[in-house]
Formats: structure tokens, sequence, C-alpha cells
């Protein structure tokens, strides 16, 4: 009964009662919206760095990490076979790795690591084969007499390989981002071929005769860049001997990971070719990867490998990229103390709503009190009062902002024209899809109850203190 | 059998440095069924006395029984599950809960009383 | 006026409860915002600090075409008057003319490729000399220190850095996790027994050597670093360069891979004489405004179709889109707050001008303006907010203070990623009256915004009515 009373009285003042619930509902939505791009942030970081980067295992040869020296390999085949067997392993690759240089034609050398590896174990373990750019090529599918690389996007501008140019796809492209009497003007530029992105971007300028936003800037250079595949690149570095190594390679496709980081410095060829240019002998390696289902098992077989093999360097994800685990942390800690001073924020509101609430009903708290409704009864009264307020408003604002976070993180928030490159630059994905998970939604729930709890316990205490006999008295 | 007896019952307000000698010294005795009215002129102290009577307040001296319970030593909270079982007030205001309908007044105390569903509907219709 | 505001003050403490409740909650959100924005721009100064004064510089020269392509061929000559030119503008704090590019390195048979920076000794502002490598836990250092009454705890963490360098004391303290009663008793002893002999650039047109980069070739001071440059057709140039010294670079990639020259031998190793890949600035007004402005002043002096001037934020564009982004989120979370509470106040206020529906009819009936009650309940709000505002700087002030003056370090992993990107792990606190004025002015803004409708409504109470009620 005290339910029914509560809730009935919280809605005998509609105006006011309406403005605390959707301050609370704005609030959550605020809140509960940011944490879901926060979530959807952090947790695409921890994807990619683990598909694409990292693996969720690596071993190494204890003194390869120091300076990542060519004649610190180590025979591969043990490893392989016990690690194929733990379980829970998805998938294995075995690599060799050296530090290079690599020249274009026009352009002085720029340091790279050069990863020589198995294209069939490298597709089990990791996703940048599935990141090779459109109409960039293939991952070691084409023929040529020189050997294949693969290499990143941003090497590919690095090096001077790539071309702007506009044709009939890149204005398909262009008009679902631009307005039409736009790229009509640039219509003027289709087919001409730039070698530079600054002279690409001057004449469009001319042509456009306006200067271009950043976004704009974005949506053109993407849709006429073009790469120059089958260019060729010398890759120098010193072999196991010692000797100067310098050898001729074919671009075969071309890649983008959303870390720019990794993509600068990381490029692809056959494993049978690097270890035959560098004198390193087929059944060793640099580097093993290993890809687990889900992050229970990879801790298992870390455990196992690393007890089984105690001479060589068996790290975990967590180990090789610390700042990931750190922030994943921090992830949960920052979500609860933003809705945290939100609620609080809220309460000052609520206080005063409740306290408004029983001022004017000091006769009526009277007459209950007098017909003898005990103390108890009137604070849980009151208490649920305060507590439906702040539900009402809190559900409300969990659902909408549980469609908001559904429908963007189908589509994705995409500030890659603003924020592309900085964000990039730490590994961050500029196309944001918000996440939320039923733990954080009943987290916040539970604290909307709290808020409600605590915010009513001065105003309860107020009423209950009351003396029947004057409050019934009152004139209000 | 005698359901309210006051014996000697004052009542003095302390508030602000005047004191208010409300109720001085009243001896009453009501039976079980009896009927009875308490009159006076506006300022002669019946709301105090009333209220003491109904276990609303407490006396500043003398012993007040109802119901063969000495009330006028119970603290605040045993008074009000006191009035909630024994006693039952008509105010000069119209005083049902707002947001209840007249029936679900009654049944309010009814539930606070511990009464079960079933004889509640039955006493309900009865009124 | 001055009646309507002693009136105004007046009602506001009629309802003490409902106005301190009211207050508290503007205050709570202003003393918020007012320290987290100056956290956040405290952060942001010190990462723009950071890159700017430990290398780009506020400014920079390049040849028109350097940026795309950021190759030795891409060099510019500038003439000494056109260069005191530039020096005579009054923002000039230091000028560091500079040529770089990248090397093959190679002592025995290691070879590794590095980064030669050809600077000024003189003129390079980006404190080289700093850097100098002032202590190291070689194994003599450890062996006297072993000597010495250290705790068992810290001569363990020395062990397992041995052979780590340091060019200033905080990163000892940081890497030891030395408590500041530690310091003041361990540290002269540490400094004293770790202690290696340096030197910065000297007669012998020597190099200075990043410290892993020598570690790598086994290299030490007075020893001698071939560099050979090479070309897409080949090696083109080699020399043979003594070390004078060694220097600890925080980013452990540029310290993998940093080499010092003077300007004349970069310029005769690279066979580009009298040639610079950039010029940097050190500007005494750092303010964007004056930047902008000498960057303009510099760029009148030169012929734009030869020469780029390029600015800091365009030098750093990564680093600005990652504070943009901060930025932006931070403001979204104080707006979040800012909405909260502005609903509460225009809750507040509607239910208190319902309340006095009966006090306002009564004195609109004898005969005060409405306009005039509206002026009056507007200047309660106010007075409110001042008083928010007030409470909420004179809170945040010693809390800002503090850490400006003495910035929260950071430990544990935390602080070595930070470290690692070559900068000092520290939370510094932005003291700034801009930060201050702009929440001052949301938060008047604000109130206006929430109290615009309940105040508007008592222009159209009609008094009869209100009386009657």
């Amino acid at each position: 009964m005290i339910f029914n009373i509560s809730w009935k009285n919280v809605w005998r003042n509609k105006t006011r009662s309406l403005v605390v619930v959707i301050a609370v509902t704005l609030g959550l939505i605020g809140g509960v919206f940011s944490g879901a791009i926060m979530v959807g942030m952090v947790k695409q970081r921890v994807y990619t760095a683990i598909n694409n980067e990292v693996s969720h295992i690596q071993i190494h040869h204890p003194d390869y990490f120091a300076n990542k020296e060519i004649q610190y390999t180590f025979p591969f085949h043990e490893i392989v076979d016990f690690a194929e067997q733990q379980d829970g392993v998805r998938s294995i690759a075995v690599r060799s790795k050296v530090m290079a240089m690599a020249n274009t034609s026009g352009n002085a050398g720029t340091g790279i690591m050069v990863y020589g590896i198995n294209p069939e174990q490298e597709k089990a373990t990791t996703k940048i084969y599935n990141l090779i750019l459109e109409d960039a090529g293939t991952y070691f599918d084409s023929e040529s007499k020189l050997p294949s690389v693969v290499i990143s996007q941003k090497l590919a501008k690095k090096l001077n390989v790539v071309n702007f140019k506009l044709t009939d796809k890149s204005f398909e492209i262009l008009e679902k981002h631009e307005k039409p009497e736009f790229i009509e003007k640039a219509r003027k530029l289709k087919d001409v071929l730039f070698r530079r992105e600054k002279d690409f971007i001057h004449a469009l300028e001319d042509s456009l005769q306006v200067k271009l936003s950043q976004k704009q800037l974005y949506n053109f250079t993407n849709a006429a860049l073009e790469y120059k595949l089958r260019s060729k690149i010398v890759i120098s570095f010193v072999g196991t001997h010692g000797d100067l190594v310098q050898s001729a390679f074919r671009i075969s496709g071309i890649y983008k990971t959303t870390n720019s980081m990794f993509d600068e410095m990381n490029v692809f060829i056959k494993k049978s070719e690097l270890d035959a240019l560098a004198g390193i002998e087929a059944n060793q390696s640099h580097e093993i990867a290993i890809l687990c289902n889900d992050f229970k098992s990879s801790a298992n077989a870390y455990k196992e490998l690393k007890a089984k093999f105690p001479g060589l360097s068996v790290q975990e994800w967590s180990d090789l990229q610390p700042d990931l685990k750190m922030t994943t942390e921090y992830m949960n800690v920052y979500f609860y103390i933003l809705t945290i001073f939100i609620l609080l924020a809220l309460g000052f509101g609520i206080v005063n709503t409740m306290l408004m609430a029983i001022l004017e009903r000091i006769k009526e708290l009277g007459m209950l009190m007098a017909v003898g409704m005990n103390k108890v009864r009137v604070f849980k009264m009151i208490m649920l009062e305060s507590v439906f307020l702040t539900i009402t408003g809190g559900i409300t604002g969990i659902i909408i902002s549980t469609f908001l976070v559904l429908i963007l993180g189908n589509t994705g928030i995409d500030l890659r024209a603003l924020y592309g490159d900085g964000l990039e630059a730490v590994g961050y994905s500029a196309l944001i899809y918000p996440e939320i998970s039923l733990k954080y939604l009943i987290g916040t729930t539970i604290l909307v109850i709290l808020t409600g709890i605590v915010a009513a316990i001065y105003p309860a205490r107020k009423a209950v203190k009351l003396n029947p006999a004057e409050a019934v008295r009152t004139d209000n | 059998m005698k359901i309210i007896d006051v014996k000697n019952v004052h009542k003095i307000y302390n508030e602000s440095e005047v004191k208010v000698h409300a109720v001085r010294g009243i001896d009453l005795e009501i039976e079980e069924g009896e009927f009875a009215a308490i009159v006076g002129p506006s300022g002669s102290g019946k709301t105090t006395f009333l209220n003491m009577i109904g276990g609303l307040d407490n006396p500043t001296e003398g012993e007040i029984i109802v119901n063969n319970t000495n009330i006028g030593a119970l603290n605040s909270s045993k008074l009000i599950d006191f009035r909630l079982y024994n006693i039952g007030f008509v105010f000069q205001a119209y005083n049902l809960i707002p947001v209840l309908t007249a029936k679900e007044n009654v049944e309010f105390i009814m539930q606070m009383q511990g009464i079960s569903k079933a004889e509640r509907e039955k006493d309900q219709l009865n009124y | 006026m001055y009646n309507f505001i002693i009136l105004a003050w007046r009602n506001i403490w009629r309802n003490k409860r409902r106005t301190i409740i009211t207050t508290a909650s503007v205050f709570f959100a202003m003393f918020l915002a007012l320290v987290m924005r100056s956290f956040q721009v405290g952060s942001y100064d010190h990462m723009i600090n950071n890159a700017v004064e430990s290398y780009t510089g506020y400014i920079q020269i390049q040849d028109a075409e350097y940026w795309d392509d950021k190759t030795i061929d891409k060099t510019f000559e500038i003439n000494e008057d056109l260069m005191t030119e530039i020096q005579q503008n009054s923002n000039v704090k230091q000028i560091s003319p500079r040529l770089e590019s990248f090397a093959l390195a190679s002592s025995g048979i290691k070879t590794k490729g590095v980064l030669v920076l050809g600077i000024d000794p003189e003129k390079e502002f980006s404190q080289v000399e700093s850097k100098l490598v002032k202590w190291r836990f070689s194994d003599e250092a450890i062996a006297r220190l072993e000597k010495e009454n250290l705790p068992e705890i810290i001569l363990k963490k020395i062990k397992e850095l041995k052979n780590e360098s340091y060019s200033y004391p905080g990163k000892i303290e940081l890497d030891l996790e030395l408590s500041n009663g530690d310091i003041q008793k361990y540290m002269p002893v540490i400094k004293t027994s770790a202690a290696l002999s340096n030197s910065y650039f000297n007669n012998t047109e020597g190099v200075l050597i990043a410290d892993r980069l020598a570690k790598f070739l086994g290299l030490s001071q007075n020893d001698t670093i071939v560099l050979i440059e090479q070309g897409f057709h080949g090696i083109s140039a080699a020399g043979k360069y003594p070390i004078n010294g060694v220097v600890k670079i925080p980013n452990p990639e540029l310290d993998n891979m940093l080499i010092y020259m003077k300007l004349p031998q970069a310029q005769k190793f690279y066979s580009a004489n009298d040639r610079l890949t950039s010029i940097a600035f050190n500007l005494k007004h750092h303010e964007y405004k004056d930047v902008k402005r000498t960057k303009h002043q510099i760029m009148n002096l030169l012929d734009t179709e030869k020469f780029a001037v390029k600015d800091w934020k365009e030098l750093n564009t990564e680093l600005v889109q990652q504070i943009e982004s901060d930025n932006g989120s931070g403001i979204i979370m104080i707006a979040i707050l800012y909405i909260v509470v502005a609903f509460g106040i225009f809750g507040t206020v509607l239910m208190m001008t319902a309340e006095r529906r009966k006090e306002f009819g009564v004195m609109i009936a004898v005969g005060m303006k409405k306009w005039k009650l509206a002026i009056i309940v507007t200047l309660e709000m106010i007075l409110l907010g001042f008083l928010a505002i007030i409470s909420g700087i004179v809170a945040s002030i010693p809390i800002i203070l503090w850490y400006f003056y003495h910035p929260i370090r950071l430990t544990g992993d935390l602080a070595k990623t930070i470290e690692n990107f070559g900068m000092e792990a520290v939370m510094p606190m932005a003291f700034q009256v801009d930060i201050f004025l702009n929440q001052i002015i949301v938060v008047m803004l604000l109130l206006l915004l929430a109290i615009a409708y309940p105040v508007f409504s008592i222009t159209r109470i009609k008094a009869i009515r209100a009386i009657k009620d």
C-alpha cells in the first residue's frame, strides 16, 4: 500500500516531478552514452592490438628484445608442436624479423621492420590480410618476377608510391559525402594525374575556388588516392654473416590498420625469401605468435608454454603492450566515476524537490502520524517517493541511451576526418562503435536507486521529526 | 469499565521565556460506551487536553490511562503504535490521504494494523 | 536598484535550506569543472611544451617542398643578412639552424640505421647539453654502492637497472620508486657513486651519441663511430667520428638512433654545404596569437615560393588532434554536469514562484509593477549564482594553486609509459585566468537560461486569482 501511496504522491505535482525526471534522464543519457563511447574505443583498441599486432602470446629468443638483432633466432618446430596441443590455441604463426631500410626511386631510405611470414599461417593468426585496401592489390596472391612485399598505406605515402587522380569511381564515392555542385567543379580535374598530395590539393582548391575544410580534404584525397602497385622497393639490411644485403621487391598489396605507428614500421614478405637473403636457416625463427580462442585459454597456454620452455622468452599480450591492460582497467573506474559525479549533481536537485514536497504536506504528514503511521513507515514512504523519481528518470534514460548505442553502435560514429590522424597515431580508430554491457547498465541502475535513497535521507528525517500535534494544526 | 482515566493532568508549554500553563490539573473518568463532549471558550486548552488523551502529546504532570495503558509514560514511537490500534481521529479539516480513494483510506489503516486482506475486504464493504 | 538588491538578498535567505542546497549544487558543478579543466589544460600545455621545447620549436622555416618529402634533397640556403633580420624580430628568443637526415652507423660488424641531427651547439634551444648522461649504474658503480648502507630493496632495484643511464635525478627517483624520505637520505650517495664522466661537444669535431645506440654498438666516450650515408643508388658518403659524449633521450626509440653532430660537419657529410633542413624558433611570447603574428612577420621576410614557414600546430598535427579530441570529451562531460544542475535550478525556481504566488499577487495588487517583480526574482537568482561562483572559486583556488606549484608525480606503469613518450611523468595543473572566466560566464548564462521561463511566468500573474488561492 505504501508503494501505491508513494507512487501517487510523486505525481501530485506533475511539473515538479517531470523536471526532476527529465534531468535524471538527460544526465543518464549523457553518462551512459559517454561511457559507451569509451568502452567501444577501448574494446576496439584491444581487438585490433591482439588481432593485428601482438596476438595473445609471443615467443622469442631471450636476448632478442634488447636490440632485435638478427642472430637471435631459435628452432621453432618443437614449440609449434607443443603449442598446437594446448586447449584453446587457434593458430600459430612463425616469423623471421629483420630491421631494415626501405628505398624507392626518388626517396632516401626510411627505417622499417621486415616480417618474413608464411601467408597461410598469417591469415589464420592476424587480420592484416583482410585489411588490404580496395584497389590496392592482394595479400601475396599476385605473381611476379621479383618477390612480393605487402606494405601499409602510411608507408606507401611516405615512399611516394601513391598518385592522386580523380576517376569516375572517385566521383561515385564523393557523391556520398559532398554536394553535387561542388563535385561538378572538380570534374575539371578528372583523370589528371598528380604525383604529390600538395599539387593535387592546390589544383583542387584552384578549380573549386575555395579553401577546403579538413573534412573535405580528407574526403577528396581519400577518393583520389591511387597506388602505384607493382612499384619496386629496395630493402637493405645486414644479414647474419655481417654482410650488407640489398634486394628489390614488388608491392603486391597495401594494407591499413587503425594504428599508424604499426603501419609506418611494418612490411611483410615471405619467410622463405627473407631467410634466403639473410642467411637464416629454415628451421629457425625470430618470433612465434599464437592466437587463442579467448583470454582464458590464452592465460592457460601462456602458463604451459612458459613452464615447458624456460630458456625462451614467452610473453603475453599484456606484457607486450602493458598500457593496453592499464587502459581496460582505468575504463571501469572512469565510467563509474563519471556516473557518480552526474548522480551527485542530480542529488542536490532531488533533495531540494523532496524537501519542498514534504514542507507542503506537513499537515498531511502530521495526520498520518496521528492516526498511527509509525516513523519507519513514514521514512519508507518518503524514501520510496524519491526512489520512484530517480528510477523513472533512470529507466527512461537507460532505455533511450541503449537505443542510441544500439543504433550508433551499428553505423559507427565517424570522426576520422577530424581526429583520424591523431587517434590512429596512438592506435585508436576514429570510427567509433559505442558499446554498453549489461553489467554496466545494472551497475548504473543500482547507483540510480542509491542516489534516490541517499537524497531522501535528509528530507525523510525532517518529516519523521515532526510533532503530529503541531503539524496537524499548521496553516501551511 | 473506565476506558479513559485522567488524574491531575497538567500541560505547561515552555516556549520562549513565557511559560504557558495550558491545562491545570484535570481529573476525568469516561466509561466504556459513554459519549462525552468537551466544550469551552477559545484558548481554554481543549485541543491541548484532547491531544493528550489521544496520545498525540505527553502531559507535563499527571497520569493518563487509556484502555488500561498509561500512555503518559510512552515515548513517541510507542504512542504512534498505540494510536494505530486504539484511537481513531476525526479532524476538524477534512483529512484523508489525498491520493487514495475513501475506500483505500480505510484499507490503509487496516493494512498498517496488520489485518489480512480477506478481513479487510469484508470490513471495508461494511463501511 | 540598490533597494532591489537588498530585497533580493533578504528574500533568498528566507528559505535558508533551499538557498543553501541550490547554491551547493552549482558550487559542486563549478568546483569540479574548474579543477578538471585546470588539470586538462595543464596536461595539454605540458605535452605541447614538451614537443615544442624539446624538438620542433614554435616555428620552423623549411624548404617549400621539405614537408612532403623529408629528404636531404630538399634543403635550403639562407644568407647572413636574412638571418640577422629574422633574429631581430622582437618575439624571437633563439633560432636554431639544423640539418637532419638518416644514415647507417657502424662499429665492428654491427650496423644500425640512425638519425643524424646537425646542430649549432651554441644556438640549439632543445637543451641537448642537459641530456648528457650524468649517472650510470655500471658494474663499477654497483660495486661502489654495495659498500654504502643502502636498504636491501633499493640495492636490489639498482641491480635490476644495471647499465641504465640517467641525465636527470628525477628519473632515478622514479625508477627506484624512492619516497621523499628516501630521496633525501640516499640520493646524494647514489649520485656520487654512479657519476659518469661525460662531456659536450669539444674541438675534436666529434659527435654525441644516444645512450641505447651507444650500448648496442658497444661504444663509449672517445671511441670512433663510422657513419655511412645510404642513398637509393648505393653508398654516397662515409665518415669516421670520435664520440665526445653520450646523451640519454627519454623516448626509447629515439634513444636507439640519435646522433648529434656539429652543423658544419653534418653539412660536409651530406655534401650539403651551407644548407639546412630547418630553422627552429624558440619564442618569448608563445600564446598562439603571438606565434601566428611572428610567423607572418617571418613569412613577409622570405620568398614564399622557396620557403615554407610552419607553426607548432602544423608541425605537430597529430598531437593537436589528440589534444582536441580529449578537450572535446572533457567539455562534453562538464556540459552534462551543468545541464543537470541547470534543470535543478529550473525546477527550484519554478516551484519557488509557484509557492510565492500569493505573495506576488499581493505585491502586484498594491502597485508593484510586474517587471520590477521579475527583476527582483532574477536578482535573487543572480545573487545565488554569485554566491555559488565565489564559493566555487574560493574552494578551488587553494587546490589548483597547490598542484600548480607541486604537480602530482605519477608512479608505476603509467609513469613509465609517459616517460617513454619523452615527457616528465607529472600531472600538472594550469592556473589560467581564462579557465575561471569561462566557467563564470557559462554558469551565469546557464542561470539566466534556467530562470527565464519561471521569471517570465511572473509577468503573466493575474493578481486577483493569485491572492484568492
